[in-house]
């Protein structure tokens, strides 16, 4: 029998395992996983495999959906709050077909909801699992760049360091000056990542209903947050941490209480960043 | 000399912050001979048989609140030695340090030894980034540095205190929040010594407070450290080889020469009648 590259790709992908990863590769993420919830807020190590994105692009957050999505599972994948930007077309895509389940651009619709950089807006249920892509798992990466040394003081929890970039960034600039990945302290004094999601969503992260997943690929790390669990944004008692503001409502839904980016630089115009939860207000 | 006359304990205030015995740091796997071939006596810190060097030798010190003990001697003496033992950043082969409040601090766990140097020690260096100064930092948040280590979480009072330090240290109001980088040699011992002093430690370390400055930095700086002990109450370890700010700053003076204790008195007895001839030769060296 002759063999042909069209037959060759159709044995190879019935030879994929479920789900793109192997069992035993998805055993050793839920096994992390479990870690990680168990220890809410620590950098949990595992085995991250080569995936069919870059490291950095979401590899991380793939794992996790991957490891734990179910035959009847709908999986929603935004990136910056759209669905529709190439990189979580892609995803959900490869979600899609390997794993055979249904895919759904609507919040309320979905069982897994894979993430880069936002927080859907409009609220989960504690059936709901929330995975958020991380590309750096360390809160201290900026302030302290020898590795050893940040294990260390995660060990010692000490978060002095963090608080010393805070006060100066108080002190010169009136405030924090990352826009995003803003520390966050959980389940009391465990300094963690919360991925680069804007100050507006990491004051929504306190005492969820649903477990946070946060996977880094390219650093092989997890962070969880189990449901309900104390999350405080790193800010003096005297100086709370603020959302960011808009220049303006939304100019789709008129909302002033969104999280907004300007369409385009300059020309003043604000949309909501979280399309499913703008296309709501809209049709409310 | 009569060492035993001069026992730390005839010299020092009734109940010292700082008490040392016998503390012995060496470099290198000793041997039997160590003990013998080393030391003053011997006239070197190196044993012949085994090269070690025996950088201390059963040093002992008492050190009260508001006393400043001046440290000289040569290099290699073994003074930033025991002051490196002393702010617990190497450990001792035998001996005893203990802080008043804490207790024994050799062989205690690494915990112990973070939260007495956040708490209730402070070391002044003579290069300010060598004591964890960071010069892409204001200076406000350099001296904050220590508080916020020591858990204050309020923005104003931390700041109240940290801007009312570094006036005190006659820092200009208007560069309490330049980057430290931008500041001259002079500037960066002032805030180094607020610093070191906002937290009102317990036991302060000068390791070459004014070494590297000119001659009228150097006055403004000793008058600054002179009032700010003053002020604090700190039992004070000063390190220097520059025996005029030991003579300016230091009530007792201990002289050490190949890791040893040799003399040791009230600052004024040791200058004008010193008895070691090692001290006699350091006296005589002295620019007039």
């Amino acid at each position: 029998m002759t063999a042909t590259v069209a037959g060759l790709a159709r044995e190879h992908a019935k030879a994929m395992p479920y789900a793109y990863l192997d069992e035993r590769s998805k055993r050793e993420v839920r096994r992390g996983l479990l870690k990680a919830l168990a220890l809410p807020g620590r950098q949990v190590p595992f085995a991250s495999r080569e995936m069919p994105v870059a490291r950095g692009w979401g590899s991380g957050g793939l794992q996790l959906t991957l490891s734990l999505v179910g035959p009847d599972d709908v999986v929603k994948v935004i990136d910056q709050g759209d669905d529709a930007s190439l990189n979580a077309a892609a995803m959900r895509e490869l979600i899609a077909r390997t794993a055979g389940v249904a895919v759904t651009t609507h919040t309320r619709e979905a069982t897994i909801v894979q993430s880069r950089h936002r927080v859907p807006e409009i609220p989960l249920r504690p059936d709901q699992l929330l995975v958020l892509q991380m590309p750096h798992p360390e809160p201290l990466r900026r302030v302290v760049p020898d590795p050893a040394r940040a294990a260390q003081l995660h060990a010692d929890g000490d978060a002095a360091p963090a608080w010393v970039e805070l006060y100066d960034d108080e002190v010169r600039h009136g405030g924090p000056v990352g826009g995003a990945d803003h520390p966050i302290l959980v389940a009391g004094d465990t300094l963690a990542s919360p991925s680069p999601i804007p100050r507006y969503d990491v004051l929504t992260l306190d005492r969820r209903p649903h477990p946070v997943l946060l996977g880094a690929g390219r650093l092989a790390r997890i962070t969880a947050l189990p449901p309900w669990t104390s999350v405080r944004p790193l800010a003096f008692d005297d100086r709370p941490l603020a959302a960011e503001s808009a220049g303006g409502p939304c100019e789709r839904c008129g909302s002033e209480r969104s999280y907004r980016v300007e369409a385009q630089r300059g020309a003043g115009i604000w949309r909501c960043s979280d399309v499913d939860a703008c296309r709501e207000r809209r049709t409310a | 000399m009569n060492k035993a006359a001069l026992a730390p304990s005839r010299l020092a205030a009734p109940e010292p912050v700082l008490r040392v015995r016998g503390l012995v740091k060496r470099f290198g796997p000793g041997c039997a001979q160590c003990a013998q071939q080393t030391g003053d006596s011997a006239g070197t810190n190196r044993c012949p048989a085994c090269g070690t060097i025996v950088a201390l030798r059963g040093v002992g010190l008492d050190v009260g609140a508001g006393e400043v003990l001046g440290i000289v001697g040569e290099s290699g003496s073994g003074k930033t030695t025991l002051l490196r033992c002393l702010s617990m950043d190497l450990g001792a082969e035998a001996g005893s340090v203990l802080l008043s409040g804490v207790g024994e601090l050799l062989g205690r766990s690494g915990r112990v030894h973070r939260e007495t140097r956040a708490r209730e020690l402070a070391i002044v260096h003579q290069d300010p980034f060598a004591a964890g100064m960071l010069p892409r930092l204001s200076a406000e948040t350099n001296v904050a540095e220590r508080l916020l280590t020591n858990g204050a979480r309020t923005f104003e009072p931390l700041s109240r205190q940290a801007s009312t330090m570094l006036a005190r240290m006659e820092v200009a109001p208007g560069r309490h929040r330049d980057p430290l980088g931008t500041f001259s040699g002079g500037m960066r011992q002032r805030v180094q010594l607020a610093r070191a002093l906002v937290h009102r430690p317990r036991l302060l370390l000068l390791d070459e407070p004014t070494t590297g400055l000119d001659p009228s930095v150097q006055a403004t700086v000793l008058s600054l450290i002179e009032r700010a002990i003053d002020r604090v109450g700190a039992g004070t370890v000063l390190v220097t080889h520059d025996l005029g700010v030991v003579a300016l700053l230091a009530d007792r003076v201990v002289v050490m020469h190949h890791g040893e204790i040799v003399e040791e008195g009230v600052t004024d007895g040791v200058l004008e009648d010193p008895r070691h001839p090692y001290t006699r030769s350091l006296v005589a060296s002295r620019l007039p």
